[in-house]
């Protein structure tokens, strides 16, 4: 026998997910109890992904202000967040607001001034206070670094912010926003970011909605003066900050596996649905290729997902593994809708509204919303990009 | 739970990548061809403990089914030239009937060569058996009886991936083996799960042979690996790589630990495993431009095999079709 393995050992890599099933039972039966029907359609009606009851709710639940758990502070197992998250997604409920509040109180923790310890994040991790991002510009969207927005330093020492911000979700709901702003020339190196109250004045908020019904917005900055006490990071510092964001947000939150619910909405119709010569839907050979693949890619989504929540678990950074996490989720995504939609034929075409379509209209819904996720917290170009250049050391 | 390999499996990685790095570079690979069998490979498996891995102790063996699934991996990434996987799945299912066997399965000075026919009989002729060519033993299925076959392997049907295939017809003094029709498919379950790993190895590999070339090979001034529709391609892969590694784990676990949703993952693991490697080698392939297609360089034998070590258990899309009947049930009859 070879060397190194005694006659029985335990065995080793550990798919046992015992522990997961626990936090999906509890994470479940917080759903089921908080992302209510009326979520739900005040989520549809505003199209804003944040809801105050149910953040609320997951902030009395004490998530928020645990945090979490890192080699340097105690908190909540990030395998315990990525499944709560992973319940809000399939339950469709709107998230997004406490994800980015959840990136910010961290990124506040590893980095914040005891200012911001003391005057924001009390207001993050009670629920009362959210916070939106302001990296996008019109002209800056995977290329970050070409930011625009000018922050310039006053007289009196204060800042004076001035330029335009592109898809800063939930603003309307917000207290703070994340400013991406330039102070010297240098592409990386001349970025700085503050965090600013949203109630200052110079700040329009002007809303835009997308093809899936929800809303963003537009920031217009018109010489908004902050004291420095507001940056967060160093001056010139602010692609630092960035990077810690961006780990953050791939790594645990906002990795759901939408497929699966969709795929489950396809199948309770396709149980009873009949093809034109009367046959079953789900009898269709084609249809059971279509649906097994897609079960697959669900399977697999979870899987690298899981990683990159486990290698957060065990105290590390997943950048590389949140990369692909993002990447390969978002884009079977966006394969699993084309798919059951074409499944559903002409009906799938139906709005929800008009009681008659598949899957209460989410599959529909879901052909509206998938594409979005190919592109925010960067696109499958950046994170392929990314992959190339740290894991695979191809060079740039 | 943690995805990772565990320090003991490390270990055993290291030292089946260490002899295989030794003893099956490719040149022993290239030299098994057309026959994809290496005698002395095998003995040497043997003789390291690889060829009774995750077989029960009672029946000779030890270690468990995720250290099978290491092995095959790395057997896998050097295109080894012996049968592993259906070796480990068949005797796993013979440690079932260990007393009627007419070989003292483990414990021989030489391990014989065992398989399993994936297909059942037609005209008591198994078709196209993996290491049908080379195996002494083959456990295979007539109507819905269980024989052992042991007549001498017939020759080699020649083939595309150079693997040991053959027909094998059951000969007269076949032994009827009293096998449970759960245990058969259990270790068609096992064979996908392993193939699987077997399958990730070599596509790993041939992902390692695409990045290394796209470094070196300059075009244009620059090495072709700083285009970014190349570094696209070949990120795209590496993820595959990850999820199809992640998935034949999930798989080889539910296989030991027998869990509710064995079937269910070995399927998808075989299906995404295999779709992952053949895409992997066409992909590479391609990267290497006009020198992919010629002889001497290695990413066209895994290329080839990347076709036919999967494609034994038959049309992909019916392996699909397969998992959807264990999903969804079976198609209701019109």
């Amino acid at each position: 026998m070879f060397s190194s393995a005694p006659a029985r050992r335990h065995s080793g890599m550990d798919f046992d997910d015992a522990a997961l099933e626990r936090y999906r039972e509890d994470a479940k039966r917080f759903v089921d109890e908080h992302v209510t029907g009326e979520v739900l359609s005040r989520h549809a009606e505003s199209g804003t992904a944040h809801d105050w009851d149910l953040h609320r709710a997951v902030a009395a639940s004490g998530v928020i202000a645990d945090g979490l758990r890192t080699n340097e502070r105690a908190g909540r197992d990030p395998l315990e967040i990525f499944v709560l998250f992973d319940e809000l997604g399939l339950a469709g409920a709107p998230f997004y607001g406490l994800a980015n509040t959840m990136i910010v109180a961290g990124i506040i923790e590893e980095i914040g001034s005891d200012f911001h310890r003391c005057a924001v994040l009390p207001l993050l991790r009670s629920g009362t206070a959210i916070v939106a991002f302001g990296y996008s510009e019109p002209d800056a969207g995977s290329d970050l670094a070409s930011c625009r927005t000018r922050a310039t330093r006053t007289s009196d020492g204060q800042w004076r912010i001035r330029g335009q911000k592109m898809f800063t979700s939930h603003a309307e709901a917000s207290q703070f926003v994340i400013l991406l702003t330039r102070t010297s020339d240098a592409r990386h190196g001349g970025l700085t970011v503050f965090l600013v109250p949203l109630d200052r004045p110079g700040i329009e908020i002007q809303p835009m909605y997308a093809m899936s019904g929800e809303r963003t917005n537009i920031l217009f900055l018109s010489d908004v003066e902050v004291d420095d006490q507001w940056r967060l990071g160093e001056i010139d510092g602010g692609w630092d900050v960035l990077k810690i964001a961006l780990a953050y947000e791939r790594g645990v939150f906002g990795n759901t596996n939408q497929p699966v619910g969709l795929s489950q909405a396809l199948l309770d119709w396709a149980r009873h649905a009949r093809l034109a010569n009367g046959d079953r839907v789900l009898d269709d050979p084609t249809v059971r290729v279509r649906l097994a693949r897609i079960a697959i890619d669900s399977e697999v989504t979870a899987l690298l997902g899981l990683r990159a929540a486990v290698i957060a678990t065990n105290g590390g950074h997943p950048t590389i593994e949140g990369a692909a996490a993002k990447l390969f989720a978002s884009e079977a995504y966006v394969r699993a809708a084309q798919h059951c939609q074409d499944i559903t034929g002409a009906a799938g075409l139906l709005d929800g509204s008009t009681g008659c379509a598949p899957g209460d209209g989410t599959i529909e819904h879901a052909v509206r919303d998938a594409p979005a996720t190919t592109i925010y917290g960067g696109t499958s170009e950046v994170q392929r990009n990314l992959i190339a250049h740290l894991h695979l050391g191809l060079p740039r | 739970m943690d995805l990772a390999l565990t320090a003991d499996e490390l270990l055993l990685q290291h030292e089946v990548r260490s002899m295989l790095e030794q003893e099956c570079g490719t040149e022993v690979v290239r030299g098994a061809e057309p026959l994809g069998f290496d005698r002395r490979l095998w003995d040497q498996c043997s003789a390291m403990g690889l060829t009774s891995v995750a077989i029960p102790e009672v029946a000779g063996g030890s270690g468990s089914f995720m250290d099978a699934a290491v092995v095959v991996d790395e057997s896998g990434r050097a295109l080894a030239p012996v049968p592993l996987v259906e070796h480990l799945v068949t005797r796993r299912l013979l440690a079932h009937v260990r007393s009627e066997l007419p070989f003292r399965a483990g414990g021989e000075e030489v391990e014989p060569v065992v398989s399993l026919a994936l297909l059942p009989a037609i005209d008591k002729m198994w078709p196209l058996v993996p290491a049908g060519a080379v195996a002494e033993y083959v456990v295979g299925q007539v109507q819905d009886q269980y024989w052992l076959d042991s007549s001498t392997p017939p020759p080699l049907s020649a083939n595309q991936s150079s693997s040991p295939l053959a027909d094998r017809a059951v000969a007269g003094d076949a032994q009827q083996l009293d096998i449970d029709p759960l245990w058969w498919d259990q270790a068609l379950d096992e064979w996908r799960a392993l193939t699987a790993s077997l399958l990730v190895g070599l596509a790993g590999r041939a992902l390692e042979l695409g990045v290394a070339y796209a470094k070196e090979r300059e075009q244009f001034g620059r090495p072709i690996g700083a285009f970014q529709t190349i570094q696209h391609l070949l990120a795209d892969l590496a993820v595959s790589v990850d999820g199809a590694r992640l998935l034949a784990g999930k798989a080889a676990w539910a296989c030991e630990h027998a869990t509710p949703r064995r079937r269910e993952l070995s399927y998808m693991a075989f299906v995404f495993a295999a779709e992952t490697a053949k895409r992997v080698t066409e992909r590479v392939l391609h990267v290497h431009g006009g020198y992919g297609m010629m002889q001497e360089y290695d990413i066209q034998l895994y290329y080839r095999r990347a076709r036919g070590w999967s494609l034994v258990a038959g049309d992909p899309e019916r392996q699909c079709q397969e998992l959807a009947d264990v999903l969804f049930g079976t198609r209701s009859a019109a």
